[in-house]
């Protein structure tokens, strides 16, 4: 159970409607905004940059393999003690 | 991982690698060794136990002779680092950590350039400066990495621990719990389980 409650998409006001429409579009149609973006929904603008720093950064194709970066997120995870 | 390929065994290989640079880094931190690769510091020392001259190894002298071959190969350097011979002054432990260190961070289901990226992203994350100075040789070898692979390394660190952070902070439930590599793989109860491909 989470700390905050999930937002549902009907709760976002349209001025942040931009921010929501990444999520929106994966999320298929469901009610609430789930996950680890779930967790940031009730500020859209903040969720919003976190996703636009994840596609520079995790899921960026760089360099470096994509094995080798999901490696290191499960290993910093387990660092420190994600249960997520 | 799973959902990539990486059987039980690999995700295995991933938590081995990870506690294992934590615990070394709880020793370095524990005595103040200031990194030493690629070159040993300059000044006074200030190390709380005092790393043991090669020349004096004694029982430990086999177990240095191997891990000076090694340095020299994979991270460049003339000497044993500090850490090794912290752990020369308990022979036997010495040998039991390098051996360990040879299974976990040498050839497995993960190939060198996870292993290495997997320890360096648990060493700059603890933090340790000394494991950080330590793998970042190595690293820029085994992909390669230049200084813009480093920060795309660095990069992916940060929004790691963002993400754990706000996992933690709002307490998530995990997605996934007490599954196996097979479940992912076509056919199996996870074979649509998300997460998408990288973007260009």
């Amino acid at each position: 159970m989470p700390t905050l409650r999930f937002r549902r998409f009907d709760e976002i006001p349209p001025e942040d409607e931009e921010h929501v429409a990444f999520v929106r579009a994966r999320m298929h149609g469901a009610e609430e905004i789930s996950g680890i973006y779930g967790a940031q929904a009730h500020w859209p603008a903040y969720m919003s940059s976190n996703h636009a720093q994840s596609l520079a950064s995790f899921q960026l194709q760089g360099v470096l393999p994509q094995l080798a970066k999901e490696a290191m997120h499960v290993a910093v995870s387990m660092s420190n003690g994600c249960r997520f | 991982m799973l959902r990539l390929g990486l059987s039980d065994r690999g995700l295995t290989e991933i938590l081995a690698i990870a506690e294992h640079t934590r615990s070394m880094a709880a020793v370095v931190e524990g005595f103040g060794l200031r990194p030493d690769v690629p070159s040993p510091p300059d000044g006074v020392t200030g190390e709380l136990v005092a790393p043991i001259a090669e020349l004096e190894a004694g029982a430990a002298a086999e177990t240095l002779g191997q891990i000076q071959r090694w340095a020299q190969a994979v991270l460049g350097t003339g000497h044993v680092p500090a850490f090794w011979r912290v752990l020369a002054r308990q022979p036997r432990f010495l040998a039991a950590t390098w051996a360990k260190n040879c299974l976990v961070l040498g050839p497995g289901e993960l190939d060198e350039t996870t292993r290495v990226c997997v320890a360096l992203a648990v060493a700059m994350n603890v933090p340790s400066p000394y494991f950080s100075a330590y793998f970042n040789p190595w690293v820029r070898r085994a992909v390669p990495l230049d200084d813009s692979g480093m920060v795309e390394l660095a990069a992916a660190v940060m929004h790691y621990v963002s993400f754990n952070t706000i996992a933690h902070g709002m307490m998530l439930d995990p997605p996934f719990t007490n599954v196996r590599a097979e479940e992912f793989r076509p056919g199996g109860q996870l074979e649509d389980a998300p997460g998408g491909p990288p973007i260009s």
